[in-house]
């Protein structure tokens, strides 16, 4: 192939043919001007010498004659949407010249232009040039990224490439500060210019299976096609080293692989300018990870990234013993061990958290409030009231600290309190850093099986980064019980006494107050089944009695309140009494679920679909849409539950949506739809299931706690032990699958 | 003269527009046997009576008996039910509605709710037309004489079973209703 042929190919390959002819036009006759004389400079000190110039020569001879109106070519990749395209047209036609420091930014585009065409030519480094093409082009039209233009510095100040490289180096340290656009942006640019003055290899990405068809995949590198050259060579390098381990017949390596076991040919290949980060101290990182997943996921008493007992032991003995003599660091370490949260958060989180005396005990005092913890007031004499604020108290020992008005005065920096640490890390061996002092409480729980909304509430969490805290209510007494429970606990491994208020039995919950008494739970569903049982019209008695399955069927499933709400009839396994609940935006998330139902929903959908065959025969011969939909909905191949409504004197159906709900609910349900999975998550822990059964029944799925993931221990047996606490929810309450419509 | 022919897969049948209001009075009342749980061979069986239509290039329409689409399993009759097909020249529309009120008449005779005699009596005389009053029953509109008559119930049950028509258990409607629905006592609760 001629150098001609190279240069039309590089050229078409920067400016592909599906760019407007005129748009080419320009960006070739703006390469040649611009960046011919900035490559011949370069190259002169040594660099880019890998980009031929006459790359980058426009010649007519292969195309037309050259427009110069770049505005006019940006403007037609805007309007033509084709700005990703190709970005060295985009780069290159940016208009830039209204810029105050404009010819600095031409150099930089000239120099970035001339680095992104040498790695191009190298391969392999397609996301280096993108991103560093994208960013020049910003700088000029990004008020965000204008500023990065002043940082940068003359480009003609370096003689060579690698004295910019090291000062752009310099400039990413000194500005962390920077927002982090334009950190992003300083960083695209250093990299190809590094990648250019260091000579660095492209990154090969693939993505999955699904590379492009067009694609070619790389050789496999075995260590026999790389290295076996060289070994015969002899290349001496002491950067570069191959052993060969054991002798073989070189005839061997051009035979096919043979069918029987035969020995291998071992090649140890040193190469230490390869990244640092080798196969082995990979697979050491892998472990270290999976052992921190496995620690997240069960919370095993492990030993490492937690506090051990004697770690704790030695912690609050020498933290006690420092209150005596007044240490305002060894109140502080003890709060943080005694929250969970590290001393800054109670200052940053002054509006929620108090540290007071209260009927002379020392107390933490924490502020609590969810969204369904308000409800009208008409409504206060059918929910239970609950608390806004927890008061817990600290051990007697911290009552001088807490009387010292710790908030008020300078929070020791982590430098005073490493140092604190320090002199028992020395004196009795432990491995104490405040952030182990600070999970030692989370972990202490989670080891003893403490709902995790209790946890949540202790430390003071938000409902928004525990979604369970905003469905529960908790008693009052149960939260102290766990957190007397956990004070005690670390102070009997030091033996001492945390000398605790006796907990009174004070009755008041915390959290959602949709936590319904028995009766008005009762009431409900007989106010719901009234409703539809008086009525004679068949469309309102249908609109209301699925209102009343759907009622009860997301009461039991805990399902969210969303568009269609129970999916098909084919998510139901009747047989096995399980039904697929996918109640989030995506269909198949990670919310999706699969649970154990009780009889009286399969019994529920038994007189439901019987129902749908009698308004079928109903409406056979006059309403013909309404007779079609419940069979498609018997047949599983539309949505379970729908609305019927008169449009224009016809009668059509129409898929639940909660608009549609409040609609045909009116005042019959005073608070909120999702009611069912409040009520029930504050049932199920009061009937001692265990709060991680209840979170995968919910769909409560966060790192490591997939309920529902391949390595969930989670067992059919624990889903039908909820389902038979359901049960027992519906039968005390008298709570039935009721009939539908009847055509006789 | 009439064509005879077997409903197939294919046959699509909808109901004539001169029947349709026989066909709304006669699936409103309340009759005295179940007909949707009756053992499906029965229900196979008394599907497949012959149907009258009227050919359309297009469709077939029903006029009688009506009844027995209750029983189909489909929106369309048993395959190979016999249809009696007639074309719009050959019977008129007064015809076809008189056909569809005698089907549903007969049937509803048969198997009428004994509690649902008043319904019967108010909704005929609202349904049906005048003139059909006038041909089939012998009078201007059906009266409550006629009806206790052919159903040898007295005229105080009938104003019985009218009464408590009128005045049906109402939902509790306002906000303060329900609350107080939802708190009334029940149960070892409070």
């Amino acid at each position: 192939m001629s150098s001609s042929d190279n240069q039309i190919d590089f050229l078409n390959a920067l400016l592909p043919e599906e760019l407007p002819e005129t748009v080419r036009q320009t960006s070739l006759s703006y390469l040649h001007h611009l960046c011919l004389p900035l490559l011949q400079e370069w190259q002169r000190a040594g660099d880019m010498r890998d980009l031929p110039a006459e790359y980058l020569s426009y010649s007519s001879q292969h195309f037309p004659a050259a427009s110069t109106d770049r505005a006019a070519a940006h403007k037609t990749l805007v309007s033509s949407k084709l700005l990703t395209l190709s970005p060295f047209a985009s780069a290159l036609n940016t208009p830039w010249d209204y810029l105050p420091n404009a010819e600095k930014y031409e150099q930089w585009l000239g120099l970035v232009i001339l680095c992104c065409c040498s790695l191009h030519i190298k391969g392999d480094h397609n996301s280096a040039i993108e991103s560093a093409l994208r960013e020049i082009r910003l700088i000029a039209t990004s008020a965000k990224h204008k500023p990065l233009l002043e940082l940068l510095p003359p480009p003609q100040d370096f003689d060579y490439l690698l004295q910019l490289d090291e000062h752009l180096h310099e400039l990413r340290k000194n500005y962390l500060n920077l927002p982090s656009v334009q950190q992003l942006g300083l960083g695209y640019l250093a990299v190809v210019i590094r990648s250019v003055a260091r000579n660095r290899k492209g990154v090969i990405r693939q993505r999955g299976e699904s590379s492009s068809p067009t694609s070619v995949p790389p050789a496999p590198q075995t260590a026999a096609n790389l290295f076996v050259p060289l070994v015969d060579t002899g290349v001496d390098d002491p950067e570069f080293r191959i052993e060969k381990l054991t002798s073989f017949s070189k005839n061997s390596e051009n035979e096919d692989e043979p069918t029987t076991i035969v020995t291998s040919v071992p090649y140890r290949f040193h190469d230490r300018s390869l990244h640092k980060k080798e196969i082995a101290l990979q697979a050491i990182h892998s472990i270290r990870l999976a052992e921190q997943m496995r620690v997240r996921q069960q919370s095993l008493p492990c030993s490492f990234e937690q506090a051990s007992e004697w770690d704790i032991e030695h912690l609050v003995t020498h933290a006690l013993s420092a209150l005596t003599r007044n240490d305002h660091t060894a109140g502080w370490v003890l709060l943080s061990l005694l929250s969970g949260r590290d001393p800054g958060w109670h200052l940053a989180n002054a509006h929620k958290v108090q540290i007071t005396i209260i009927n002379q005990v020392p107390c933490r005092t924490l502020t609590h409030q969810v969204p369904a913890g308000h409800q009208p007031n008409h409504l206060d004499a059918l929910l239970p009231a609950v608390l806004n604020a927890l008061h817990l108290p600290l051990p007697q020992q911290m009552t001088a600290w807490v009387e010292s008005a710790p908030l008020q005065a300078p929070l020791p920096t982590a430098q005073v309190l490493r140092t604190w640490l320090k002199a028992i890390n020395q004196a009795h061996s432990t491995r104490l850093t405040i952030g182990r002092i600070n999970r030692y409480m989370e972990h202490w729980f989670l080891n003893q099986g403490t709902d995790r909304a209790v946890i949540a509430l202790i430390r003071g969490d938000t409902h928004q980064g525990r979604p369970s805290l905003s469905y529960s209510h908790q008693a009052r007494t149960d939260v102290l019980a766990h957190h007397y429970r956990f004070i005690n606990a670390v102070f009997d491994l030091s033996g001492q006494q945390a000398s605790l208020p006796p907990i009174t039995a004070k009755s008041g919950a915390l959290g959602s107050r949709l936590h319904l008494p028995g009766r008005v739970l009762h009431n409900l569903f007989s106010v719901l089944a009234q409703a539809f049982n008086l009525e004679k019209n068949f469309v309102n008695f249908h609109n209301k009695y699925v209102v009343y399955v759907w009622a009860l069927l997301s009461f039991v499933t805990g399902h969210r309140d969303v568009n269609a709400p129970m999916g098909l009839l084919s998510d139901l396994n009747p047989h096995q009494q399980t039904w697929w609940i996918s109640d989030k935006e995506r269909r198949h998330g990670l919310a999706a679920r699969t649970l154990v139902v009780p009889a009286t929903v399969i019994e529920q959908v038994t007189l439901y679909k019987e129902h749908l065959s009698n308004v079928a025969s109903y409406a056979r011969l006059s309403i013909a849409t309404v007779c079609a939909r419940c069979e498609r909905t018997l047949s599983g191949d539309e949505n379970l539950l729908f609305f019927l409504e008169e449009n224009d004197g016809a009668i059509v159906p129409v898929e639940i949506t909660p608009s549609r709900l409040t609609l045909i609910l009116g005042e019959q349900l005073p608070w909120a739809r999702n009611w069912g999975r409040h009520h029930m998550r504050s049932e199920l822990l009061r009937r001692q299931v265990s709060p991680e059964v209840i979170d995968g029944w919910m769909g409560h799925e966060e790192l490591g706690e997939e309920a529902m993931g391949p390595f969930s221990q989670l067992g059919m047996s624990q889903l039908r032990r909820v389902a038979d606490v359901i049960q027992a929810v519906l039968t005390h309450h008298e709570i039935k699958a009721l009939p539908g419509w009847k055509t006789r | 003269m009439p064509r005879l022919k077997q409903s197939t897969q294919t046959t699509e049948i909808t109901l004539h527009p001169a029947a349709l209001a026989a066909h709304t009075w006669s699936r409103e009342l309340h009759r005295w046997f179940n007909r949707s749980v009756l053992p499906e061979t029965m229900r196979k069986a008394l599907a497949q009576q012959p149907l009258q239509c009227i050919a359309t290039p297009s469709t077939l329409e029903l006029y009688a008996p009506l009844w027995t689409s209750v029983l189909w399993q489909t929106d369309q009759p048993p395959i190979g039910t016999l249809l009696v097909c007639l074309t719009p020249d050959e019977i008129s529309e007064v015809e076809i509605e008189r056909a569809a009120w005698v089907s549903v008449l007969g049937e509803v005779f048969n198997s009428l709710h004994p509690h649902a005699i008043s319904d019967l009596r108010d909704t005929l005389k609202e349904l049906m037309p005048q003139k059909l009053h006038r041909e089939l029953l012998n009078t201007k509109t059906l009266n409550d004489r006629l009806i206790c008559k052919w159903t040898g119930i007295s005229r105080p049950t009938l104003g019985e079973q009218r009464r408590r028509k009128r005045t049906p258990l109402r939902p509790p409607a306002t906000t303060q209703a329900i609350i107080d629905a939802l708190n009334q006592p029940w149960g070892d609760d409070e």
